[in-house]
């Protein structure tokens, strides 16, 4: 029945069947409620469509768990290691709500000799290009469009058209060659390469026009670069209204296919449908070396912050996601311009995390001051409101009301908190030690068949020995998280949140060490058949800036501005992992019913990402 | 040059202030005052010791580490002189013994008696078995496969390991634990006639650790101690390891101050996860220790829903 539902949805998605049949098709999903298929990047993934699952993305099909890998659609004759992988919208946090689909397959037995040859420079900053590429390249490039890979995008309502994001560092490369070689120099001082994640747009001639915008611009703290040109690679030639609009600088109306407009980021532009066919393009960006002396004003990072944090919560609320645009676009402005002043009231949710009320912009979180939630907590709430935790499953923006508040400033939330927080508290603590009780001393016994009925499985010393390296394991991840997850119920260790003057540290993880052992046993199994999972216990952990806090007004003010300080670079910011936690079993000689793994403890260390797995191996045994 | 002879105080206030808290670093000030005045040596020990762990500047760390090295080469040859055979120092504090292990035999009541006179600030004493073999029995180590079926009865069951001796039994309630605030069994296989003669023998009710581990215990030994009402005091109770059901659980509700208690490897059911439940400490607890099996899955949903639990505790079955 699954795979129908599977199939279905790619034959829905040409656009060939009625209505009557895509609305029969999508009430039918609403009634599917099946359990994830596996997780990727920590979203839970289904191979067909459910109820909650119904967002479409394409992944490498390699990177999907071998056992249920055959499962999942391979729509795509053109990329067939992609798999269609359907994901919970509700699970998307800033981090994961793009799509990146990894194209560098689709180039690599192609010749990507690229020119850009007769330039034209149509105003200061802005040039345009025909692009000289041989005709493998072009076959390839042309056939993007076919590769079926158009999602909606989440700020669909604010433009038209479809929209993919792909990644291809061959293509990047070859057009980082022809650039060095069209632009002026005085355009390519600190010019490094071209960013490989490209945006392959797509309109028809009725779509409507991609609104007046700036590209939000490529910034990366750690290697000090940013972008400061966008590129428009035209796939398909047309004429528009114009077709392309350089705010005050300059119009095209008639484009070439393969025409290449290099412009720069500052420029607000809008673009409009070919009236005579279809527009297909690539945007990417050129990135250049930051200089020295480059300086952050936090308001933009604070404006980008909670620009990131609405195109999340629009998912739930389809009409914020013109506002999450608006942030953007004065981000974007602001990073050429300095941030301008604006009569737009700003979005805050007011969010009511079982009996705990807590109001945020997306930057700022207000908490009411009361002895629970203590400052531990109110930072715990933060981090898990913004990276969209998972709690029993659910993600936290869908366990936790919310409701949208637009106001001009923020003098009215003292008095909502005072008058509708309660004084319940919504996480609990934990003693991490309660998970790891002591070994027992060993009584030197051999084995089972040695000591046959009075086998003590406690304290054999073989499985203490296996024990303690279970325990090790288990307390590398367990003791540094900050957050755990019990089921539904969320734990935090205040003594991962360390406050030092106004800010408030969240301490991360650190690495473990395994140990290894052998032994003789002539019966009852071996030491590995009797250890068991006593627990599965969620960790959150996070690899963020200090969160700031002031007290105003009976409140709590906590700043949390991922976005500063280069945090965004190279490392996951949180992840959370299932981590099993071991005891050992004293039943008779560890012997387990059927159908029950004989080496649990194996098996559940088997089920974790691969970074996680400690060295040791069954062969050790 | 620090006075080097070593007094011998007799239950002085200061040494009953640091058996009431051995942590407290203030009575441990004033005892070295009045060991200085008396003219020993290891009140030197403890002044420096203490400033030792207030983290002086490099410079003078260096010099009292090495005066502390000093003393403590003279004196511990000599420290523990006055144990008796069959007892061994387990636990220390600025060199004064705090905790003993006592090799369990017929004479350990009087071994005991002799080193705690000897030893005023020990507050902890374990008795131990043969720390040979499993459990405490001989293990000759030349078994053969024949020795195999001498763990056998007449019917094929296995025999039970054995206890310890009647006559070592009957010595439990010749001890003299008065001062004594942690008393350990673990893994000394008393049974249940050695938890009765427990019950006798002579102690405040001041103890506050007690760990019967792996002792053989099953619940009317543990019924015995619950109703002798002489252990009133305890907050950390191990019992892990012994032939427990939901009686004996039952019986633990005379250990009111109960915070930490560890059941593990009981097959104590659901019916026992209900008698801890109704435990007056049941709310006070900080610390359960007890898996899945032990309680049966039925028991392992009660007590993940359980009220009379602490939050903190009942959600971890939520994720057994």
């Amino acid at each position: 029945m699954s795979l129908t539902l599977r199939d279905q949805f790619f034959t829905l998605s040409t656009g060939e069947a009625s209505a009557e049949e895509v609305e029969r098709y999508r009430a039918r999903v609403d009634t599917i409620e099946t359990e994830p298929a596996t997780t990727l990047d920590g979203l839970s993934v289904s191979w067909h469509p459910t109820a909650r699952h119904k967002a479409l993305r394409f992944v490498d099909t390699d990177r999907l768990d071998e056992d249920v890998r055959d499962l999942f659609a391979r729509p795509s004759e053109g990329a067939p290691y992609l798999a269609a992988v359907f994901v919970d919208p509700a699970e998307l946090s800033f981090r994961s709500f793009e799509n990146i689909v990894p194209l560098d397959r689709l180039f690599a037995d192609t010749a990507l000799d690229l020119r850009l040859r007769d330039a034209r420079r149509v105003a200061p900053g802005a040039h345009q290009f025909a692009l000289d590429l041989p005709d493998g390249a072009r076959q390839r490039l042309e056939g993007v469009d076919a590769l079926g890979l158009y999602v909606p995008p989440l700020n669909a309502a604010t433009r038209g058209g479809d929209r993919f994001i792909f990644h291809s560092a061959q293509l990047a490369e070859a057009l980082t060659g022809a650039v060095r070689e069209a632009l002026p120099d005085d355009e390519l001082h600190r010019f490094s390469h071209v960013n490989p994640v490209f945006r392959c747009n797509r309109f028809e001639p009725e779509d409507d026009r991609f609104h007046r915008h700036r590209d939000t611009p490529y910034y990366d703290g750690a290697r000090g670069q940013v972008s400061r040109s966008t590129l428009l690679l035209y796939l398909t030639g047309g004429t528009g209204e114009p077709a392309l609009e350089i705010t005050d600088v300059a119009e095209f109306r008639d484009i070439e296919a393969f025409s290449v407009v290099i412009f720069d980021q500052r420029h607000e532009h809008e673009g409009r449908p070919y009236r005579d066919g279809r527009k297909v393009f690539l945007r990417t960006e050129l990135i250049y070396d930051a200089p020295a002396d480059t300086t952050h004003d936090p308001e933009i990072g604070a404006l980008f912050s909670k620009a990131t944090y609405w195109t999340g919560q629009s998912v739930f609320a389809p009409e914020l996601a013109r506002y999450a645009d608006a942030c953007y676009n004065r981000v974007n402005a602001a990073h050429w311009s300095g941030l301008a002043p604006t009569d737009t009231p700003t979005a805050y949710a007011h969010k009511n995390f079982r009996g705990v009320r807590f109001v945020t912009d997306g930057h700022d979180f207000w908490f009411r001051k009361r002895p629970t939630p203590g400052l531990a907590e109110c930072a715990a709430l933060t981090l898990l409101d913004y990276f969209n935790c998972h709690l029993g499953g659910r993600p936290f923006r869908e366990v936790a009301a919310t409701e949208t508040i637009h106001a001009r400033d923020t003098a009215w939330i003292p008095e909502l908190l005072a008058e509708r927080d309660g004084d319940t508290s919504a996480l609990s603590t934990v003693d991490k030690e309660h998970f790891f009780p002591a070994p027992e001393e060993s009584n030197g016994a051999c084995c089972p068949f040695h000591e046959y009925r009075h086998f003590a499985p406690a304290r054999h010393y073989e499985i203490i020995d296996l024990y303690e390296e279970g325990q090790s394991f288990a307390r590398a991840h367990l003791m540094p998280a900050p957050i755990l997850m019990m089921g539904e119920e969320v734990a935090l260790d205040p003594e991962r949140f360390v406050i030092r003057g106004n800010q408030i540290h969240v301490l991360g993880s650190r690495a473990l060490a395994p140990v290894n052992f052998a032994a003789c046993w002539n019966a009852g199994g071996g030491p590995l058949n009797y250890l068991d999972v006593t627990a599965t216990i969620g960790t959150a952990d996070f690899l963020v800036p200090p969160i700031l806090f002031s007290e105003h007004e009976g409140c709590y003010r906590l700043q949390f501005d991922f976005f500063r300080n280069n945090w965004q670079a190279g490392q996951p910011s949180h992840r959370q992992t299932e981590i099993p936690v071991p005891a050992i079993d004293i039943d008779d000689l560890g012997i387990r019913d059927e159908g029950e793994d004989d080496s649990p403890w194996y098996e559940a260390l088997e089920e974790l990402p691969e970074d996680l797995i400690p060295e040791t191996s069954r062969d050790t045994f | 040059m620090a006075p080097t002879r070593i007094a011998r105080m007799y239950d002085t206030a200061e040494e009953r202030a640091l058996r009431e808290c051995p942590d407290d670093p203030e009575a441990w000030q004033r005892y070295g005052h009045r060991l200085t005045e008396v003219g020993d040596a290891r009140g030197a020990l403890i002044r420096l010791q203490q400033r030792l762990a207030a983290g002086p500047p490099p410079a003078t760390r260096a010099r009292v580490e090495r005066e502390i090295a000093a003393l403590e080469e003279e004196h511990a040859a000599g420290r523990d002189s006055a144990v008796p055979e069959g007892v061994t120092v387990s636990s220390r504090q600025h060199g004064f013994a705090t905790g003993l292990t006592l090799h369990w035999s017929e004479r350990a009541p009087e071994r005991l008696a002799e080193a705690l006179s000897s030893h005023p600030l020990v507050t902890a004493v374990r008795l131990s078995g043969a720390a040979d073999g499993p459990d405490g029995m001989e293990d000759d180590g030349d078994e053969d496969e024949d020795d195999w079926y001498d763990d056998l009865d007449e019917n094929g069951e296995p025999i039970p390991l054995p206890l310890i001796e009647a006559r070592e039994a009957d010595a439990l309630a010749r001890l003299d634990l008065t001062a004594v605030t942690s008393l350990s069994c673990a893994y000394l296989r008393i049974g249940d006639a050695g938890a009765k003669a427990l019950t006798t023998c002579t102690f405040p009710d001041v103890i506050t650790a007690l760990d019967l581990r792996y002792t053989a215990l099953g619940d009317e030994g543990l019924i015995a101690l619950a109703e002798s009402g002489r252990f009133g005091s305890v907050t950390r109770l191990h019992l892990q390891g012994n032939a427990l059901t939901a009686p004996g659980v039952a019986a633990l509700a005379s250990f009111t101050r109960l915070t930490e208690l560890d059941l593990r490897y009981n097959a104590i059911g659901e019916q026992g996860a209900e008698a801890l439940l109704a435990a007056p400490f049941a709310g006070s607890l900080r610390r359960l220790s007890l898996h899945r099996p032990d309680v049966s899955q039925a028991g392992a949903r009660r007590l993940a829903h359980a009220t009379e639990l602490p939050l903190a505790l009942r959600i971890l079955w939520r994720t057994v």
